[in-house]
Formats: structure tokens, sequence, C-alpha cells
């Protein structure tokens, strides 16, 4: 019987789309019927994974002197 | 398209460009400036092997690129150390792998599982906030949208490592999307 730190890695390489053992494919499905947490898990990292990319951060511009000290570290060349 | 580049205007013009890309990559701000840097040395050295084969822009980025991948690598040089230890998973599972009791994963509440501004900053934070390789192999995985192979080959790692990873950051942002929004 898989236990919970087996089967959720079975869920991260399941909806990273790799492909299970027929064996651990079963094996899941029974420790899920039984799991609550790692049920909830599963549906949790499912929802994480499509944010994944839609996050956007705004990255500060360079101020003047990191400009300016670019452009010198490149003039030195 | 043009073969001539003009190095003299490249802070002017692709430094904010690049600072951006790096930084969703690599967080540390001095880091990231340090590759931006060696971008337009490796640039500036490399010019005569410029041909114009992409425009100006893309060849930096290109560049750019690279050193994002040699810096991730240099990292995945701590793997060995990172994998085999189990202090890791010893935070989220007992001797036996089942959940420690404050780990158990609880139920979210619907109407906080939105993507609104507010919730976003949270879950960059919280991706900036994973262990450095845990977060290259997220990273590429989710903003560059690279096949697990392809990661796996330029990292230079072996699948199952791959996967060890990936669970544990899985657990790791999940956990802290649940402390710092779920539950905040």
């Amino acid at each position: 019987m898989m236990n919970c730190k087996e089967a959720t890695k079975a869920s991260v390489r399941r909806h990273e789309g790799d492909a299970l053992t027929i064996a651990e494919r079963i094996q899941l499905v029974i420790h899920h019927m039984v799991c609550i947490y790692c049920r909830t898990f599963d549906r949790q990292i499912a929802w994480i994974q499509s944010i994944g990319s839609s996050s956007n951060q705004d990255v500060e511009p360079l101020s003047a002197e990191e400009q300016e000290s670019l452009k010198q570290s490149l003039s030195n060349l | 398209m043009s073969t001539s580049l003009s190095p003299e205007d490249w802070v002017d013009l692709y430094a904010d460009l690049l600072i951006a890309y790096a930084q969703k990559r690599v967080p540390e701000r001095d880091v990231a400036r340090d590759l931006v840097q060696d971008t337009f040395i490796t640039a500036m050295r490399t010019k005569e092997s410029f041909r114009g084969e992409v425009s100006e822009k893309n060849w930096l980025f290109l560049i750019l690129k690279s050193r994002i991948l040699d810096h991730y690598k240099k990292n995945t040089e701590l793997l060995a150390s990172e994998l085999t230890d189990e202090d890791d998973d010893n935070s989220f599972f007992n001797e036996k792998g089942h959940w420690l009791k404050d780990r158990l994963p609880q139920d979210w509440s619907t109407d906080k599982m939105v993507r609104n501004t507010e919730f976003l900053e949270v879950f960059e934070r919280c991706r900036q906030a994973l262990k450095e390789v845990q977060r290259a192999v997220f990273t590429m995985k989710y903003v560059d949208e690279e096949e697990t192979e392809t990661i796996c080959k330029e990292l230079n790692i072996i699948s199952s490592n791959y996967w060890v990873l990936a669970h544990r950051a899985k657990l790791s942002l999940r956990q802290c999307l649940e402390k710092n929004w779920f539950n905040a």
C-alpha cells in the first residue's frame, strides 16, 4: 500500500504528464479512496500548476547608478 | 536583417528588458544584475561572430538565457547534497511516510481560489521563497514551459532526481500559499 509521501509524489508526476505504471495508478486510486488529505493535495496542486505561468511580477527598472555602472564595465573592455 | 551591432546603445535599449527577464528567473537582484552584465560582456567579446540571423535584441536574449542556465547548473552541482538531505521530506512526512499532523493539507475555500493581483503577488513570493534548485526546476517548467525531458537534459539530472525536486517544490509552494493566503 502506498503511503502519503509516495501518493503525493505520484500525484505530482501524474499532473505533470509522467506515465504512471498500472500498479501505481491502482495504488493511487485506492490511496485516494481512503485518504482525504492526499485527495485534497492532488486537487490543489492541479490548481497551483494552472497558475504557474500566469503570475506577472513587476521588476524594478535599473536605476541611473546601475545603468552607469553597466556602461562603465562595458567601456572598460 | 542588419548584421551590425550598436553596443553603445545596448544599456539604454535593452538593459531594462534583460533585467526583467533575468529577475523573474533569478529573483536576487544583484545576481540578476550580474547575469545581465555578463551578457553584455559576452556579447562584446563575441560580437565578431554575430551574423544577423536573429535581431540584436534576440541575440542578447539568447546569451542571457544561456547565462541563466549556467547559473542554474552551478546550483544543481549542490544537488547531490540537496537530494540526500532527508530533512526536507521529514518536514512534511513522518518516518512511515504519513503526513505530519501540522502539515495535513487543509481544504481551501473556493472563494479564495482567485487569480487577482493580491493572490498573484503572494504566489510570486512563495515561488521565490523555494530553495534555489527547486525554484529553478519549477521556473523552467511553468515560467518557461519546458518539457521535463528538456529540463533534465539542460540541468544534467536524471528523471528520478527531477521528481524529487518537483515533489518538494509543490509541497513547499502549497504550504506557503496555505499559510500566506488561504489562512492569512
